[in-house]
């Protein structure tokens, strides 16, 4: 295993931020942290990267940290703000003695690598925050870290940007080779380019898996409700929803239902919101209210409709 | 269009004492200075106050001693007060306060700082009484002359005491306002403490540096009080010469006092703009002031 944090614990003024965290990263891997703000996330990292301590348990790495460090790569990129981006990029080789051509090409092929070859000469105020965050991804990867990683890699971004940033990392991230840990509130991005997915909740870690049973079969509620609109469907709604005999109860997304116009359905819509990209739909079964995500606009308020559950994500534990 | 003299209206109040001292002054100092202005007397020769000026042997020597005791002085103040000032703001935070002590010599008036170094360095003073009962010298005359040197030795210290803490409470304040995880950031990188304070730390100090410098410098430049109470009398400092020519002497030879300070200003200016136009050399990034 490459990196293993284990029962990483820690308190900030008798308040838990960190509780018991424990998990492994395979080399090569790119893991994210995903919760809401508060969750820890950021403090996590900060330990990982040695700038700050737990109160207990250890971060072990079998890489050798102090020829190949950990870089973070803060949420506001932190730039140098006195430097051009090539001596931002840079610093990190003059720091280890490296001058003159050899200086000169390797920063020239990151600058390259990373689109920034025509904005060597600008400073971090004359960038766009995509331009700044690329500056500071090239000025980590420069150094040949053996771990990268990222605060908030998509805080700052346009949401247009964000899918193609993601996108970009992963491309990066596997080009290289590089191990990477990234902590983000941004579930979709998170989703493209990870390999692995960690849900934080009030500093616990809640479940961590592939990003596909993660969001497949959530450990709990909790997790599931953080993924994205669940209905909770008690067993006495399954013949009326046409579900097989369950004991409980299920977890069903919001997406995982499918609507049919019939004038005698089980269900009547009771109200309609255009969301852009899909529609929500409440949707009444007798005392049952159903949240569904469809991209079909054609239902109207009052109107009959059918039902058809198409995935449920697991037995109720809520 | 409307909105210029309105804005124009509203600095009045700022814009005509401006005028009316600093402008005005300039004016009448730069007339009188050619014999114009000049009520009891009529020159002739419009330039000679310039021309007694230029015959005045010492003029040239006390310039040059005033700059030299200026810039000493302020370059040490600077690097004294900036190392001091980071040195406290890398302290924990608990102990900010304590370190007020500093700010002590601000409250000190020029002249009560000369007559502390009177008090303590004279041949009589303090130290040598001090030093006579520890019995490191003999004699009272054992202990060195630190007073009225032609080093100017005394003024550029009684300079240096009282400029330190002006230099740290303004870089404390830029400190204050420091991003410190630019520094974590440094340091994964691979940066030494030392990098960390030449490559970040003081690009980002720059304005405050340059504004306590060009300050201080002018303010030390054409200081009166200290090298009135510690210079030596020749060369002396170039105050003290526009002083003696202004009161001491023939009430003739003002335009040479008024020629005087006009070169001191013209001196200043020259200098302010040489200091900048170095500095944004020298990190082309930095804010100036």
């Amino acid at each position: 295993m490459f990196l293993r944090v284990a029962s990483v614990s820690k308190q900030y003024r008798g308040q838990k931020v960190l509780d018991d965290i424990s998990f492994p990263v395979r080399q090569g891997e790119l893991v994210s942290l995903i919760g809401p703000s508060g969750a820890g996330k950021t403090t996590l990292l900060k330990i990982i990267a040695g700038l700050e301590l737990p109160d207990s348990g250890s971060v072990k790495s079998t890489a050798d940290l102090c020829a190949n460090p950990a870089i973070l790569v803060f949420q506001d990129y932190l730039l140098f703000p006195a430097m051009t981006v090539f001596n931002n990029v840079a610093y990190g080789l003059k720091c280890r003695g490296v001058k003159g051509t050899a200086l000169t090409e390797k920063v020239s092929a990151m600058l390259a690598y990373f689109q920034l070859t025509d904005k060597s000469r600008h400073y971090p105020r004359q960038l766009s925050a995509g331009q700044q965050q690329r500056v500071a991804l090239a000025r980590a990867m420069v150094v040949n870290p053996s771990l990268l990683l990222l605060d908030e890699p998509f805080a700052n971004l346009d949401r247009n940007l964000k899918a193609e940033t993601a996108e970009f990392i992963k491309t990066f991230q596997k080009e290289y080779g590089i191990t990477a840990i990234s902590v983000t509130h941004d579930l979709q991005e998170a989703f493209i380019m990870s390999d692995k997915i960690g849900i934080m909740l009030d500093g616990r870690l809640h479940q961590f898996d592939t990003v596909k049973n993660v969001y497949n079969y959530p450990a709990s509620g909790r997790v599931a409700a953080f993924l994205g609109h669940v209905n909770h469907i008690p067993a006495s709604y399954f013949p009326l929803l046409g579900l097989d005999q369950h004991n409980g109860a299920v977890t069903v997304r919001a997406e995982a239902i499918t609507l049919a116009h019939h004038e005698n359905g089980v269900g009547e819509i009771t109200e309609v919101q255009f969301a852009g990209h899909h529609v929500i739909y409440r949707v009444r079964v007798k005392e049952l209210v159903l949240t569904v995500y469809s991209l079909d606009p054609g239902f109207s308020r009052e109107e009959r409709v059918d039902i058809t559950i198409t995935h449920t994500i697991a037995n109720g534990d809520h | 269009m409307m909105r210029h003299p309105r804005v124009l209206l509203s600095l009045l109040p700022l814009l005509i004492p401006f005028a009316a001292i600093f402008l005005g002054g300039i004016i009448i100092t730069v007339l009188q200075s050619l014999g114009i202005l000049m009520f009891s007397y009529h020159y002739d020769d419009i330039f000679f106050g310039y021309r007694e000026l230029l015959a005045d042997r010492w003029f040239v020597e006390s310039a040059l001693f005033s700059l030299y005791v200026a810039a000493t002085a302020t370059t040490i103040a600077i690097i004294f007060g900036t190392l001091f000032a980071y040195l406290i703001w890398r302290l924990p935070h608990r102990y900010h306060g304590r370190t007020v002590i500093y700010k002590v010599p601000l409250i000190l008036p020029h002249i009560a700082v000369g007559f502390m170094a009177v008090i303590l360095l004279a041949k009589t003073g303090v130290l040598a009484a001090l030093s006579y009962q520890l019995g490191l010298i003999d004699s009272f005359t054992q202990f060195p002359d630190l007073l009225y040197r032609a080093s100017g030795i005394d003024i550029i210290g009684a300079y240096v005491y009282k400029e330190t803490p002006f230099v740290m409470v303004l870089v404390y304040a830029m400190l204050s306002r420091f991003e410190s995880r630019l520094m974590d950031c440094a340091k994964m990188l691979g940066a030494s403490p030392t990098r960390i304070f030449f490559t970040l730390i003081l690009p980002f100090l720059m304005p405050a540096i340059n504004t306590s410098f060009i300050i201080l410098f002018i303010f030390s430049f054409g200081g009166f009080d200290l090298p009135f109470v510690l210079g030596d009398s020749y060369p002396g400092m170039i105050s003290i010469r526009i002083y003696d020519y202004f009161f001491h002497k023939d009430l003739a030879l003002r335009p040479v006092a008024m020629a005087m300070l006009t070169l001191i200003f013209l001196m200043s200016l020259g200098f302010i703009i040489a200091y900048l136009k170095i500095a944004g050399k020298m990190m082309p990034a930095a804010r100036k002031l």
